[in-house]
């Protein structure tokens, strides 16, 4: 603790963990830092500590399976209501009709509880997963794995090309976006963070590049049924060029 | 991120439940990440959060008609969150009651930490495969701390939000969030100094 500043208060020590220091005040914490071990293990454990948290508690994304609004519900809830108003008057024959009706509504095709989906543009979605730390759902490294899921969810197993160096994929997520089945590769392109998005030709939707972000360009490209959109703030596509339609190399012999 | 306050957006007063859904449901999805930190941060693991939330979501189905706005309905969902994660919780506390003697929980106690000691899944009952012992540590670490303070740190260091929007969601001070990160991370680095070596 032999910096002309003196030692590091709490407060200050606190306050530069936290990242809410002036540049000037940082400039001085830093200063101090070198003649200050036992600061710096300090430092050295809270980052520790704060990766450990992220890992123990990842940010997720809403489940695929999301449930919370269906057409049907909205009619179940509007027969429930109006069953409970007249239960006092209306007889048990009447009420085994209901129930009947009931049963036969669910029995139909049209009946049945479908997931509310509503399309995000992928603008948006890019943002939204920029603000969260740009954390994949899934950090698949397994080529087998990698294909398999875009097999389940879009039909047709997709491969990695190499990549050159500077270009990384750092995992999956499901976001949404064109369908519930939409599959997002997160990637950083020289340090530019890169979202791709694949999705069945036929989900295809013009909200996908609608409600524009600055600065935040979308690209399509079609391919075997397909539609890849790249969003990134790069002026070219980088990084869809490299995913492929099939099963890695090795796994294809 | 949308904090309550954020939304200013009022539902206009003849709109029906059915219209009123999915404008709702789509708040749900994008707020859906920081909902799932409160549970995680009142539960004191990640484990069951979702599962959390997604039963408050389905109690805010029945009272849809009942949210005025957007702010109102982020409001009421982060209180059911943390509702609904705190009746978990207690669940939880219940249900490890044992009826085991003392001695046998000191021996236990006083045995030496190894550093490949995994943690299982309460889920699944499996052993969490790439999980350390420094994680372990801390998760033990983290329930010294209040539900109040867990969720500041969770939603300042993983979700990186700001004291104001930290504050709006948990209906405190933003004084009071910073407190409990600032002495969360303090209480933390003296419990795990002693482990980050053996790990």
């Amino acid at each position: 603790m032999n910096s002309e500043h003196g030692p590091i208060r709490d407060d200050q020590f606190e306050a530069y963990l936290d990242g809410t220091l002036s540049e000037a005040e940082r400039a001085v914490i830093l200063d101090q830092l070198q003649s200050d071990e036992d600061r710096r293990l300090e430092v050295e454990l809270q980052g520790k500590i704060d990766e450990a948290l992220r890992k123990s508690f990842p940010v997720v994304a809403a489940p695929e399976g999301l449930f919370l609004l269906t057409e049907s519900d909205e009619a179940l809830i509007e027969d429930q209501r109006r069953f409970n108003h007249r239960r006092w008057w209306v007889g048990g024959a009447v009420a085994a009709a209901l129930i009947g009706l009931l049963l036969s509504w669910w029995g139909l095709d049209s009946g049945k509880p479908v997931p509310f989906f509503e399309p995000v543009p992928l603008a948006q979605i890019y943002r939204d997963t920029l603000q969260n730390g740009f954390h994949p759902y899934y950090e698949c490294h397994d080529d087998k794995r990698f294909a398999d899921i875009f097999a389940t969810r879009q039909g047709m197993p997709m491969h990695l090309s190499p990549m050159p160096e500077g270009t990384r994929m750092l995992g999956l997520s499901y976001p949404g976006g064109l369908s519930r089945d939409t599959t997002a590769m997160l990637c950083m392109v020289d340090d530019a963070p890169v979202m791709v998005f694949v999705d069945h030709a036929e989900v295809d939707n013009k909200i996908a590049k609608k409600d524009a972000v600055p600065k935040v360009n979308v690209f399509r490209a079609e391919r075997d049924g397909l539609v890849i959109y790249e969003v990134s703030e790069l002026d070219e596509p980088r990084a869809m060029k490299f995913l492929e339609v099939g099963p890695a190399p090795a796994d294809a012999e | 991120m949308r904090s309550p306050q954020d939304s200013k957006v009022k539902f206009p007063a003849n709109l029906s439940a059915g219209q009123k859904g999915p404008m709702l449901a789509a708040l749900y999805q994008s707020t859906f990440p920081q909902l799932t930190a409160v549970a995680a941060g009142v539960l004191g693991r990640q484990e069951g959060a979702e599962d959390v939330v997604q039963l408050a979501a389905s109690i805010a189905l029945s009272k849809k008609t009942q949210f005025e706005s957007e702010a109102s309905f982020l409001a009421w969902m982060y209180s059911a969150v943390r509702n609904c994660a705190l009746n978990e919780r207690r669940k939880r506390t219940r249900r490890r009651t044992f009826a085991t003697d003392p001695s046998n929980l000191q021996l236990i106690d006083n045995e030496p930490n190894t550093a490949d000691t995994k943690s299982v899944d309460p889920s699944s009952g499996e052993l969490a495969t790439d999980q350390t012992a420094f994680e372990d540590y801390l998760l033990a670490a983290l329930q010294d701390l209040s539900e109040e303070a867990r969720c500041c740190l969770l939603l300042r260091t993983v979700h990186e939000l700001s004291y104001a929007e930290i504050a709006e969601i948990l209906l405190i001070p933003q004084g009071t969030a910073m407190s409990h990160v600032h002495r969360s991370r303090q209480l933390l680095r003296k419990q795990l100094s002693s482990k980050k070596e053996t790990t």
